[in-house]
């Protein structure tokens, strides 16, 4: 069957997954495998069509996770049309206005980051309701900042603030009392990215 | 010495070709052909579509035929295929007013506007064997089509409408899209158009059972047949970019809408109320139990109180899916000797410390 | 070399998409994953689908392992402990038809690990992943038939009715007399089955290296164990957890750390017991352990 709608223009987005089942598929087993190893860096290969100013790890994330069933937040910065078409062309994932009613948020942490309460945070009966934030950060490197403790990670890792301010990971902190509520990220920088599920408890090196 | 034994692989090709064998039966005998599974066995290809949620006569048949004529399996089938089928479009709902009736009937008035239509029906059959089928026959030509030339029949439940006597039917007013069980699982408490959806899809005779228990006192609903309707109707899909819809083909349906009595409440004055039931082709006992079961699942939403099995939502729709059902009863044949090695090595243990209590009492009973 | 190659790594069954569900499906299976794996033993709810094998044969394991498998993988499946039981030889079929990846019933060789009622003997590592088969997701099942009433339990992490039972047990036979699919608490918060596998192989679940996907097909669930999660069997002091013991040793590879089966040799109670983990048992007979009914060891001649 051809597609009625969107025929090629000289603005048609770039191009995505060369071989969408495939390039998927790896790239969920580097999103599982950071998820289930909370601190660990994994690494998505190959060449992925993409947007300017948005990054191989966020692209592939976004491409393989999203689709018509997941509402789509832009943060600051990725709230451009060129994304936009991009994300709704190769993925049909309906674009909202309001960050809480998103099951999936793209945000740059090089502009100011919405606070972490305004996502859906799912409810004790169905947690799995919590939204998923791909966050592009400019390094996943630095002076250790914290101590990640959890399900995933076999005796607590130091990390770095991975370029995101220490508000972000108070606020990120905090959010561990409401357990199993709560927020899933993945920090995309370049073609690597770090998972940080809810499970995870924070500590900074004061506390300690 | 001992030496396991191997080769399920080998086991299996065997086994595969065993019920090819047997699928074919005597090879002196003819070959059915799906064409005329379709056109002589169309009431077990109307059930197989029905429960196998897909609208194809041909590969109900053909499912029927690979399935030895088991129509549990004739349906999983089918849905195993529908599976792997891409979505092209939502048609928009079938309009069962504007329905080629082959057959309307209903127990609620002697007449009504656009008449009876008996239509292609076992009701008045003696059921006496037919030996003259063991021959060949000639086929009997019926007189007159059959079938309706009035270009929409109105619905007999929406006569009732007019003396405000019948409660009415209106979409949900938040516009919230219909759910869809084949992709989001059962959660509960369920909406009416999942709980069709459910008992649309489920098995026949189990709610055949059901239905019948609200007639024998379980959730009594003092049900009447409003109307049953056969027939033809178009199905069209809206496309966007052309801005009107297109009719993509016919189908047939069985519709069936029960008026059920209700005594009122502080709010509502006494009122029917109604259960309704959809089945594809003529499967007409599927869409009567059905509709028994709908109206039997209003129970709470009516404010009646859930006392009877056919009333339980989670009972009900749990356990309707014939597909879902045979898996997991027939699972048992799997092997479990891991799991019964746990369960041999604990009774032992049990039996083994008993049988030492005992001995201790009577050796303490001695002394 | 034991893996085998049996297609092109790209072909497949003609008509059907790599590991037969269509993408969209796929995606929405790896959400429910993901999910499964950032709430530790919570059973995500997930639109379940119709497979080409019956509900109870292993559909949900199949759909995570369909959602999962790459073409770089090597599968492994095993039903009872063991590569060749129908069901087992059934799925692994399947996968191969359907994706064309390589097999193997080594479980040092395999990257993804499907299972029904047992876990392997040999640890797994930080490079596996293994896929349980989940009859019935829901630990409270038996005791509470109701899911509305479970998923409140399982909000409020309320599960006195779980020790109240076991409890009672140990009253009644002096024991808890759960011998498989043992109930256990996952990094403190949610009490999870294990699926149907004996007490033996609890303890394994716990801080394992490899990440532990359960797939519930009929009852549309899906729920993980991390790496390094704690996995807690439910116990009281007085009455702690145990496993097993046998009285004897693996008749073939004299064995006395694994699982064992028992075979009926005669109707005079004759019996024997052999490992349950076939690929584990011929690899400590290639080792040169025997057991007591064991054929001298020679080398299999090439196939």
């Amino acid at each position: 069957m051809t597609m009625l709608s969107s025929a090629p223009s000289s603005s048609a987005p770039p191009a995505g997954f060369s071989d969408p089942v495939q390039q998927s598929q790896a790239s969920f087993r580097a999103l599982l495998d950071a998820m289930a190893r909370p601190g660990r860096i994994a690494s998505i290969a190959g060449d992925i069509g993409r947007p300017d100013g948005v990054t191989q790890a966020l692209a592939a994330a976004a491409l393989t996770l999203c689709d018509l069933d997941t509402p789509v937040w832009l943060g600051p910065g990725f709230d451009t049309p060129a994304l936009k078409n991009w994300l709704r062309f190769h993925t049909g994932a309906p674009v909202v206005a309001q960050a809480g009613a998103a099951q999936f948020a793209l945000l740059n942490a090089g502009q100011p980051l919405p606070n972490l309460e305004n996502f859906a945070q799912g409810s004790d009966e169905a947690p799995e309701k919590g939204a998923t934030l791909l966050i592009q950060v400019a390094t996943l490197q630095g002076k250790t900042a914290m101590q990640w403790r959890g399900p995933g990670i076999k005796d607590g890792v130091a990390m770095p603030p991975c370029g995101l301010p220490m508000a972000f990971w108070q606020q990120r902190a905090a959010l561990s009392a409401a357990f199993p509520r709560g927020l899933d990220l993945y920090l995309c920088c370049s073609t690597d990215l770090i998972g940080l599920p809810r499970s995870t408890a924070i500590t900074f090196a004061t506390e300690a | 010495m001992y030496v396991a034994v191997k080769g399920g692989e080998a086991a299996i090709e065997n086994a595969h070709k065993l019920l090819a064998e047997d699928r074919r039966g005597d090879p002196d005998v003819p070959e059915l052909t799906v064409a005329q599974i379709r056109e002589q066995l169309s009431l077990a290809v109307d059930r197989v579509m029905t429960e196998g949620s897909v609208y194809d006569p041909d590969l109900a048949a053909l499912a029927l035929k690979q399935a030895r004529g088991d129509q549990v399996e004739a349906i999983f089938l089918l849905r195993a295929y529908r599976t792997t089928l891409p979505r092209f479009a939502v048609s928009k709902p079938i309009d069962t007013a504007r329905m080629q009736v082959s057959r309307r009937i209903s127990s609620c008035f002697k007449d009504m506007p656009g008449g009876q239509l008996l239509g292609p029906t076992f009701d008045y059959t003696h059921r006496l064997l037919d030996f003259s089928l063991l021959a060949k026959g000639e086929a009997p030509q019926a007189e007159g089509n059959g079938g309706s030339v009035a270009d929409a029949l109105p619905q007999v439940v929406d006569l009732l409408n007019a003396e405000g006597l019948i409660e009415q039917e209106k979409p949900d007013p938040d516009d919230a899209p219909v759910g869809d069980l084949t992709r989001e699982p059962l959660l509960l408490p369920a909406g009416r158009d999942v709980r069709l959806q459910n008992l649309a899809r489920a098995d026949e005779g189990y709610l055949l059972a059901l239905g019948y228990s609200t007639q024998r006192g379980y959730a009594r609903s003092h049900p009447f047949v409003g109307e049953i309707r056969s027939g033809e109707v178009s199905v069209e899909i809206d496309v966007p970019e052309l801005g009107f819809s297109v009719d993509i083909g016919d189908i047939t349906v069985t519709e069936c809408q029960m008026v059920n009595q209700f005594r009122g409440s502080k709010t509502e004055p006494p009122k029917f109320t109604r259960g309704y039931g959809l089945s594809f082709g003529y499967a007409e006992r599927k869409a009567m139990a059905m509709a028994l079961v709908d109206r039997a699942l209003r129970a709470e939403e009516l404010g009646e109180d859930v006392t009877a099995p056919a009333q339980d939502q989670e009972f009900v729709l749990y356990h309707a899916d014939n597909v879902e059902a045979s898996g997991f009863v027939q699972h048992l044949k799997l092997p479990h000797h891991v799991d019964f090695q746990s369960e041999l090595t604990l009774v032992r243990t049990m039996r083994a410390e008993i049988a030492a209590e005992r001995e201790e009492a009577l050796r303490e009973a001695a002394q | 070399m034991t893996i085998q190659q049996s297609y092109a790594a790209t072909a497949t069954v003609a008509g059907y998409n790599f590991a037969f569900l269509d993408e969209q499906t796929k995606r929405m299976i790896r959400r429910a994953i993901l999910k499964a794996v950032a709430i530790p033993g919570y059973q995500v709810p997930f639109g379940s689908r119709e497979m080409p094998l019956p509900y109870g044969w292993g559909t949900g394991g199949m759909q995570v392992t369909a959602a999962v498998i790459g073409k770089n993988d090597v599968l492994k499946v095993i039903d009872q402990g063991a590569d060749d039981t129908t069901n087992a030889v059934s799925i692994r079929r399947f996968f191969t038809r359907m994706t064309g990846v390589a097999t193997t019933e080594k479980t040092r060789e395999a990257t993804l690990i499907q299972t029904r009622h047992r876990v392997p003997e040999m640890p797994l590592t930080e490079n596996q992943i293994l896929v349980y088969q989940v009859p019935i997701p829901e630990p409270l099942r038996w005791l509470e038939p109701r899911e509305s009433e479970t998923r409140k339990m399982h909000a409020l992490s309320e599960y006195g009715v779980m020790h109240v039972k076991l409890y009672e047990d140990i009253s009644r036979h002096g024991h808890i007399s759960t011998a498989y699919d043992y109930p256990v608490m996952v990094n403190g918060r949610y009490l999870m089955r294990c699926s149907p596998i004996p007490k033996f192989d609890t303890p394994k679940l716990h801080m394992n290296a490899a990440l532990q996907l359960f797939g519930a097909g009929r009852e549309k669930r899906i729920y993980a164990v991390p790496p390094y999660t704690e996995v807690k069997p439910l116990d009281f002091e007085d009455h702690p957890f145990q496993i097993e013991r046998w009285p004897e040793t693996c008749a073939l590879c004299n064995a006395e750390d694994s699982f064992l089966d028992e075979v009926i040799l005669d109707d005079r109670g004759g019996r024997m017991f052999v490992c349950s983990d076939t690929d584990y048992c011929s690899e400590r007979q290639a080792a040169g352990h025997r057991g007591r009914m064991a054929a001298p060891y020679k080398e299999e001649a090439a196939q």
